[in-house]
Formats: C-alpha cells, sequence, structure tokens
C-alpha cells in the first residue's frame, strides 16, 4: 500500500468522514507529520506549518503532485478546517493570537494524534485507536488552562466586613437591591488590578469597579472602627495544586479619589522581590555592568511594579465585570471600555465575532435557536453593507442579522436596527466560546432584555461552554427565570443568597439542596418567588 | 441555620423572631418569614378581596397544602419553621374550647387541641421540624408579659388590654413590624425574660419558648 493509501486509512481510523479521507486530506496528514514515500510512520514529527510554504511544498517535491494556488481553499476545507475540529490537528500553535487571516497563520499535528501516528502497522495499532478516541475529547479540553478560584475571603471592602465564599465554576448570586452582590465582584477587579500593577483609578474603572473615594471604600459600619485596608485572600487550584494568595491594599491618601492604592503584603517582601529581579537579570546577562544592572530592574519596577510572580496572575489580571449597555452593543456611543476584544459595556462585539474561526462560529450559530426569527448573523468586516444604506451611520458596528420572514432585499438589519436582546445573547456567547476573552470574569444583571423563557436556556447553555472552555463566572440577577438554567446538583454549579445582617454587613450564604432531596415540586425560580430561597425584602 | 416563620401578619413575626435571636443567638437575618400572599399577584388579592376570609385562614390553607414549608425545609440549613396561630379565632378553626370556669389548664390544654389541629392540617408528623407558635388568645398577650405583671393568657381580648396600657404611658401602638419588634424587645434578653418572670404570665408563651429550646438549640450545638 502507498503512503498517501495508508494515510486515508489512519484518517478513517480517526473517524473522519469518508469526504475528509481524499487524497488533499492524506498529503496534508502526511506533511504535517513530515512522512516521505519511503519513511516508516514510527518516525512521524511535529512540525509547525504554513499551508502554501511549506504544505503544499512539501506534496510537490515529495509526492511530485503540484497544486496551484488557487487549490489553497481546498486544502484548508477539505483538510485543515476539518483536522482543527476534529482535534487531529491544532491551528497557530505557537502564536495563539494571530489574526484570521494571517500569512503566518500554521498547523501541526497534535501530540496524541503524532503519539497514535506512531503506532501504525504495528500490533498496537488497534490499542492506540482506541486510546486516541478515549482521549481526544479530554486533550481538547485540556488544551486550556484549568484555573479555579475555590474560595474568596473578603474583609472590610465597602459592606463586606468579613465574608468567605466557596466558588463553583458557574456561580449565581441573588439578593435584595443594595446587600452588597456587586462588592463582591469589585472585590475580585480589585484583586485583578493589584496582579495587573494597575491599582490606580483607571484600572480599577476600566475592570468595571463603582469608584469612590477611600474611605467611603473601606468599612466603616456603625459602633466599629474605620479599616484601613482592604484584606482579600483566595484559595487557588492550578494544575491540581492549590495555592494561597493574599493581599492587603491600602490606599496612600485616604480622601483621595486618585490615590494609588499599596499591597502591604508585598511591601513587606520589597528587598527579597528586590534581589529576585536582580538575580533574574543576572542570570539572563551575565556580566552585565552596575549601572545597566539598576537600569534593567528600574525597567521591570516601572512595567510591574514590585509584586511576585504568581502562575494565576494573568487570570486574576483580565477579570473584568461586565455590565452591558445596549446602545454600547449597537456601537452607537463612544467606546467607553477600552478592553479588547470586548469591553466592558458590551463593545467590540462585531469584531470578535469577525474573527471567528469555524468551530467557533458553529457554536455561537446555536443561538439561532433563541431567536425564531433569526436566519443569520452576518459580521460584515469590511463595512460593506452600510455603503448599501443598510445603517443609518451613527453606529460603528458591523454586525448585521437576517430576519427570516422578510423579504429578500428588505430582511438585512443592522446592531443599530437590532432587537436588543439578539445582541445581549450574541455578547455572552461570544465571550464564553472565545478564547481570547477573560477566563475568569463577573457578570452584573445578566437578565437585561431578555425573556425569561430565554434566560433559562441561555444559562444552561452558558453553563456548558463554561465548562468546556474551563472558564470562572460570577452572575447576579435579580431575574428567578436565570435560576431555572442551573442544575444545583452539580457541585460546579453554584447559588448564592447575598444579604445584609442585622448590623448591615454583608454575608454571602450558599443555597443548596439536602443531600436527601428526592423530588423538588418548584422550580428554583418560584422557590425565590415564594421567598424559600430567602434574597427577597421581607417587610412589604 | 435559617427558620421560616408562618404567621398571620408582619407584627406577629416580629414578637416570634425577638424571641427565636434571644434564645438561639441566630442573626434577624436568618429569620425568614414565608407568606403565603407572595404566591399571589394583585390580580389575586383583587379577586380575593371579594371573598371574606380571616387571618388564621392563610395559615391553615398553607398548612394544608405545605407548599412553602416543604419547599423551604428542602433547602440545607433550613430545618425548622414556626406556624404562628391564635386562638381568639379558635371557634371558626373547629376548635372545642375547653370551659374556661372548669378547665383547671385551660391554656395548656387549648394549645394541645391546636397543636393537634395542626397536625391534622398538615397531614403528617412534622413535629420534629415545626415551631408551634400558639398564641392564647393573640400575640399581644405575649407582649402584655412585659408591660402587665399579671397573667395575661387568661384575657378574653389581650390587644385591647396591651393598647390601653401602652396608651397610658404614651407609648406607640401601631401593629407593624418596626413597633412590635421593638416592643417586645425585651423577649430577646434572657436576663429580662427571668427577671421579669415574663413566662410565668402567659403558659402559651412558655410553650413558645420551650419549643426554641428543646427542638433548635440542640441542632445549634450539632451545628
Amino acid at each position: 500500500m502507498d503512503k498517501i493509501s495508508e494515510a486515508q486509512e489512519i484518517l478513517k481510523g480517526f473517524g473522519l468522514p469518508q469526504r475528509h479521507q481524499n487524497q488533499i486530506s492524506a498529503l496534508t496528514l502526511l506533511a504535517l507529520c513530515s512522512i516521505k514515500p519511503n519513511d516508516n510512520w514510527r518516525n512521524a514529527e511535529r512540525k509547525s506549518m504554513i499551508l502554501t510554504t511549506d504544505i503544499m511544498e512539501f506534496v510537490s517535491i515529495n509526492y511530485h503532485i503540484r497544486y496551484k494556488s488557487g487549490s489553497r481553499e481546498a486544502f484548508r476545507k477539505k483538510a485543515l478546517n476539518p483536522f482543527v475540529d476534529s482535534g487531529l490537528i491544532e491551528k497557530n500553535p505557537d502564536n495563539p493570537d494571530l489574526p484570521p487571516r494571517s500569512p503566518n497563520t500554521h498547523y501541526a499535528i497534535s501530540f496524541l494524534a503524532l503519539n497514535t501516528i506512531k503506532k501504525y502497522n504495528t500490533a498496537e495499532w488497534e490499542l492506540a485507536l482506541d486510546n486516541y478516541k478515549k482521549y481526544k475529547n479530554q486533550s481538547l479540553r485540556d488544551a486550556k488552562p484549568a484555573v479555579l478560584i475555590k474560595a474568596i475571603n473578603i474583609s472590610s471592602y465597602k459592606s463586606i466586613v468579613n465574608d468567605k465564599i466557596e466558588l463553583g465554576r458557574f456561580n449565581v448570586f441573588i439578593g435584595v437591591n443594595g446587600c452588597g452582590k456587586t462588592n463582591i465582584l469589585e472585590a475580585l477587579a480589585t484583586v485583578g488590578a493589584e496582579r495587573a500593577n494597575d491599582l490606580s483609578f483607571d484600572g480599577l474603572y476600566s475592570r468595571g469597579v463603582r469608584i469612590a473615594r477611600p474611605d467611603l471604600i473601606l468599612s466603616s459600619f456603625l459602633g466599629s472602627s474605620h479599616k484601613s485596608s482592604i484584606d482579600i485572600s483566595l484559595s487557588i487550584e492550578s494544575k491540581s495544586i492549590e495555592e494561597e494568595y493574599k493581599c492587603s491594599l491600602s490606599p496612600a491618601n485616604k480622601n483621595d479619589i486618585y490615590t494609588k492604592w499599596i499591597n502591604l503584603v508585598e511591601e513587606e517582601l520589597y528587598p527579597h522581590i528586590l534581589l529576585d529581579y536582580f538575580n533574574s537579570i543576572a542570570n539572563k546577562t551575565p556580566g552585565i555592568s552596575g549601572d545597566d544592572l539598576l537600569k534593567k530592574a528600574k525597567e521591570i519596577i516601572s512595567s510591574k511594579g514590585f509584586k511576585r510572580d504568581r502562575s494565576f496572575d494573568d487570570i486574576l489580571s483580565e477579570y473584568s465585570i461586565f455590565d452591558l449597555n445596549t446602545k454600547s452593543l449597537r456601537g452607537i456611543t463612544t467606546t467607553e471600555s477600552k478592553k479588547t476584544p470586548l469591553g466592558i459595556n458590551g463593545e467590540g462585539l462585531d469584531l470578535l465575532i469577525a474573527s471567528f474561526n469555524n468551530s467557533e462560529r458553529t457554536q455561537l450559530n446555536k443561538c439561532l435557536v433563541f431567536f425564531d426569527w433569526l436566519g443569520e448573523i452576518i459580521a460584515d468586516k469590511d463595512d460593506k453593507l452600510k455603503v448599501m444604506g443598510l445603517k443609518p451611520g451613527r453606529s460603528i458596528s458591523t454586525l448585521y442579522f437576517i430576519d427570516k420572514f422578510m423579504q429578500k432585499n428588505n430582511n438585512t438589519f443592522s446592531a443599530e436596527n437590532s432587537n436588543e436582546g439578539v445582541l445581549h445573547v450574541l455578547f455572552y456567547l461570544a465571550l464564553f466560546i472565545s478564547a481570547k476573552t477573560p477566563k475568569f470574569f463577573a457578570i452584573d444583571n445578566i437578565e437585561t432584555a431578555l425573556n425569561p423563557r430565554l434566560c433559562q436556556v441561555l444559562v444552561s447553555e452558558l453553563v456548558k461552554l463554561t465548562k468546556e472552555a474551563k472558564k470562572q463566572v460570577l452572575i447576579t440577577t435579580h431575574n428567578p427565570a436565570i435560576l431555572d438554567g442551573l442544575n444545583l446538583l452539580d457541585e460546579e454549579q453554584r447559588l448564592f443568597e447575598v444579604y445584609r445582617d442585622s448590623e448591615g454587613k454583608t454575608r454571602t450564604r450558599r443555597i443548596k439542596f439536602k443531600e436527601n432531596l428526592s423530588d423538588k415540586e418548584f422550580k428554583l425560580s418560584e422557590m425565590w418567588l415564594k421567598g424559600l430561597l430567602g434574597a427577597v425584602p421581607k417587610n412589604f | 441555620m435559617k427558620i421560616g416563620v408562618i404567621s398571620e401578619g408582619h407584627a406577629d413575626r416580629a414578637v416570634i423572631e425577638n424571641i427565636i435571636v434571644g434564645l438561639t443567638g441566630l442573626d434577624r437575618s436568618d429569620i425568614d418569614a414565608l407568606r403565603p400572599i407572595y404566591t399571589t399577584d394583585e390580580t389575586d388579592k383583587a379577586l380575593l378581596s371579594t371573598k371574606t376570609f380571616s387571618t388564621f385562614s392563610v395559615v391553615k390553607e398553607e398548612c394544608e397544602k405545605r407548599d412553602l414549608i416543604d419547599g423551604f425545609l428542602a433547602i440545607e440549613g433550613q430545618d425548622f419553621v414556626v406556624i404562628h396561630i391564635d386562638t381568639a379565632e379558635a371557634d371558626q378553626y373547629e376548635i372545642n374550647r375547653p370551659d374556661k370556669g372548669k378547665a383547671d389548664n385551660y391554656c395548656e390544654e387549648l394549645r394541645a387541641l391546636v397543636v393537634q389541629q395542626i397536625n391534622t392540617w398538615l397531614k403528617k408528623d412534622m413535629s420534629d421540624e415545626i415551631l408551634y407558635a400558639i398564641a392564647i388568645e393573640e400575640i399581644d398577650a405575649w407582649i402584655l408579659t412585659i408591660y402587665d405583671s399579671r397573667d395575661s393568657s387568661l384575657s378574653a381580648s389581650p390587644k385591647e388590654k396591651l393598647n390601653f396600657i401602652l396608651r397610658k404611658s404614651k407609648i406607640n401602638t401601631t401593629s407593624n413590624y418596626i413597633n412590635y419588634s421593638r416592643l417586645s424587645r425585651p423577649l430577646s434578653m434572657i436576663k429580662k425574660v427571668r427577671k421579669g418572670n415574663f413566662l410565668l404570665y402567659n403558659c402559651s408563651l412558655k410553650a413558645f419558648f420551650e419549643e426554641v429550646e428543646t427542638k433548635v438549640i440542640p441542632n445549634l450545638r450539632i451545628m
């Protein structure tokens, strides 16, 4: 059997459909494994390859089949895209942030597939193939970092004097207006700003924190002393190892809204941190002069401040509180949030969707079932539809929606003219689907503009996406229907009541069914409305 | 731990809350109002207003349906529900009152009959989870023990009597949550309860204290 036929047999073994077992698919696999006609499969190698300069070139030199440059699309459709979707190969493993049509777009065989392929034509092939099928989905999921904030302890942040919350992966907070739900989200944003060396007015504001004068942020209750620092500790699980992180944030000037905050825990370690910086520079640049050493150390201090690097810094630094504003989603307000790819008020949705790959787009299209009128979502990257007069021009969004009930020449609506619910739903799906959006984030008042039934199915979908993408989210809501999308028997999905105790201090309590629960007569939404979960005003 | 309270009104709950908080050390936020009225909307209320119904009927209906009780007890950390009912309307919920003149223990006997009736409404033995707050004849009699050092359980109209006594001392008599919480605050202070012998002046108040002491406090020790 020749190598092309063998490659086709391998693709069949991997479970690729027949239309992706053709000659182009086989040659692409051979190129990505660097297998020439006389090579043994056990010598297969993983190399990052660009389609035209590497893959097609490899085919031409080694298999003497010369494809015209116009065949690139055939390679993508018949081989590369389905291979990526099935997890057989990885797209842009060396630089995941490449733009979608970058000339540097590259591909590499996945390690699991490579190790399986090496067993082809051996007695272990069938076993290897079984293992590949068994672990394929797991490895797709494990490609994303699995960091989980297990618990947070907040002291002296606004109405929270001392409260511990044990988080799951998908966390929903309910409570009466003014009970302190958003304060919990903000305390985490403050930690994120600290980890990003961005603990300033702008750093906090850009993460969705409602800024106040420090003496208003630090808890001050009747009959107790005014606190001087916000103390927050986190218990973080990363790669099955649990780590503790503590910070004690104190304002340089209690009365200045623009003041800098200092982490007192790190301040104690300043001499050690400085020594670490010197050591790191000296190791990288042996023989560096004293002046240059000081200069380099100064550069590091100005960019990252005095702080010990922790494995979870990136995850926390990216944390933001999303609080959507329909005008921002429509693209008709001046962009307020500069966060990319998605702003905290709904900015940037059109560009993110335009950059989605096939797999992301397929996931996004699930939202078509949420709206019976929605035929198609168009990300008009070049804004050609504007020229056709399909939007008045105030909006900078390039998103359009096709209403399937309308006549073909009158069925395309711009984000500016579309229904607001679809924009909110799309934003949430994009936020949860994309690998470019934060892994850990919060959403304040998720229910805005959504029909109650839609709330339930959307939350159920978001739970699935959160798990698949190994993200972690904190959500607040005042809409009972949101709760109906949760399965509280799953430890990863948690519901919390936030309330003020008799002294006005914010407390959090997990709402969980008793272990012996065999039947539940009411939906969670009904239970909330009946007052069985708390989180409702009591005196009227 | 959270405790749910099904009561005839907000003012009644305020009194019950003071007693529970004083005996158990729970925070007021741990006491939840389970109000059958939360299951109705304004249209229901408009329809209901055309019917005549008494305050006890709301409690009776909830005991028979057990929606709020079972739903509340399904959640972890929510192990007790207080059912409050005044005996002033006991005749209407089919209680044959003992003869005040003949019964040695009128208060205890009447209370026992009402507890039995509640259990019949509930259709199953829930005595480990229910805290019976039976006020003879009105919950005002429990407050009366603070302001009038005499047995209040035989008073036919404790509400009127309490109003009369409070007005004499120029104390606000409004029957709402805030005022009744303030009026009954001494019931949350164990030392004052003992010093004032409040429990000696009303057997139904004493019985409710015993309910909380024997059922809730042992559970708090386990937690």
